[in-house]
């Protein structure tokens, strides 16, 4: 199915929310082109399989839709309310099937049509990242996905996770020191500094 | 600072990562927008069944709604039996009713009681 790009790129997502609410079908099309990227690739990190990611992806959008009418304009940020939703699924999910260990997070083999050697490498990284990741307790991979990937300040993730700045601060150390560690084995495979 | 050796370490994999997102793909995508548009649907679907059910209600009131004003069916029975004695007494009319209403019409005294007595078969002795 083609897809049009979004085409209201000034207009906010709180606006075009209330648009859909009061019935406007062209919001929903450019929400979906502009949203959906953002809750895969978050629900991805957190689940570390795809299939899942897109299950949660779809229930994380029709849960947009059907708050649609109840959203408050100016309260908060839709993406804020995304990230929330989505990451509550994702976890949900991993408790419902007591995923202790992380999931098999099988590498693409290399490709020779993907590109030049430097795709391939970040590509390989990626991944690796992926598998350390799938290792992290499920809030610690929450807060350093928000931080290092999607890229939100710490007021932000505290926000999404409703705890404090200093918790989040707290996570991410622990984080990042729990994936140092599970990655050192292949520091040089993936080129990481010494 | 722990924290810094960390994060030297780990940027560039967190910079791979950054660079390579998970694409929703053209089916996702189609699958979120189907859901939006059933909202919609079913959202309108809702609101034509409400509209109906208010139209419906109005109706109803208006063919019951007289009666409870009333105070109920007895009183409302009530109602329409001295509606047709009103009538009954219009159409036709005792003899004394008749000659009262002319002698009061005429500008004439006060109604003889008797005279009303009499068109009802009530002899004067009686009274």
């Amino acid at each position: 199915m083609e897809m049009p790009f979004d085409t209201d790129p000034d207009v906010s997502d709180d606006v075009l929310l209330a648009r859909f609410a009061r019935g406007e079908a062209s919001a929903a099309r450019v929400l979906t082109l502009r949203l959906t990227p953002v809750v895969m690739a978050h629900a991805f990190r957190l689940l570390g399989n795809r299939a899942e990611a897109e299950d949660v992806t779809q229930d994380a959008m029709l849960r947009l839709w059907r708050m649609a009418p109840d959203w408050q304009p100016g309260t908060a940020r839709v993406t804020t309310w995304l990230y929330r939703v989505t990451a509550n699924l994702c976890i949900d999910r991993l408790r419902r099937t007591a995923r202790s260990a992380p999931l098999d997070t099988v590498d693409e083999p290399p490709d020779e049509r993907d590109g030049p050697a430097e795709t391939l490498q970040m590509r390989a990284r990626s991944a690796a990242l992926q598998r350390a990741l799938d290792t992290l307790p499920d809030r610690q991979r929450q807060a350093v996905v928000l931080r290092h990937i999607d890229e939100l300040s710490n007021p932000e993730i505290a926000g999404i996770m409703d705890i404090s700045v200093e918790a989040v601060e707290s996570l991410l150390a622990r984080g990042k020191r729990a994936l140092v560690a599970v990655l050192a084995g292949r520091k040089d495979d993936l080129g990481m500094l010494q | 600072m722990t924290e810094t050796r960390d994060d030297d370490q780990l940027k560039d994999l967190f910079q791979a990562a950054r660079a390579c997102p998970q694409d929703p793909g053209a089916p996702l995508l189609a699958r979120v927008l189907q859901d939006a548009e059933a909202e919609l649907a079913a959202r309108q679907t809702s609101a034509g069944s409400r509209t109906v059910s208010v139209r419906q209600t109005t109706q109803r009131d208006w063919g019951t709604g007289w009666v409870r004003a009333l105070g109920g069916w007895p009183a409302a029975a009530g109602l329409s039996l001295a509606t047709c004695a009103g009538v009954w007494i219009g159409v036709a009319a005792p003899e004394a009713l008749t000659r009262i209403a002319q002698s009061v019409m005429s500008g004439g005294s006060e109604p003889d009681v008797f005279i009303f007595a009499d068109g009802f078969g009530l002899n004067e002795e009686a009274m």
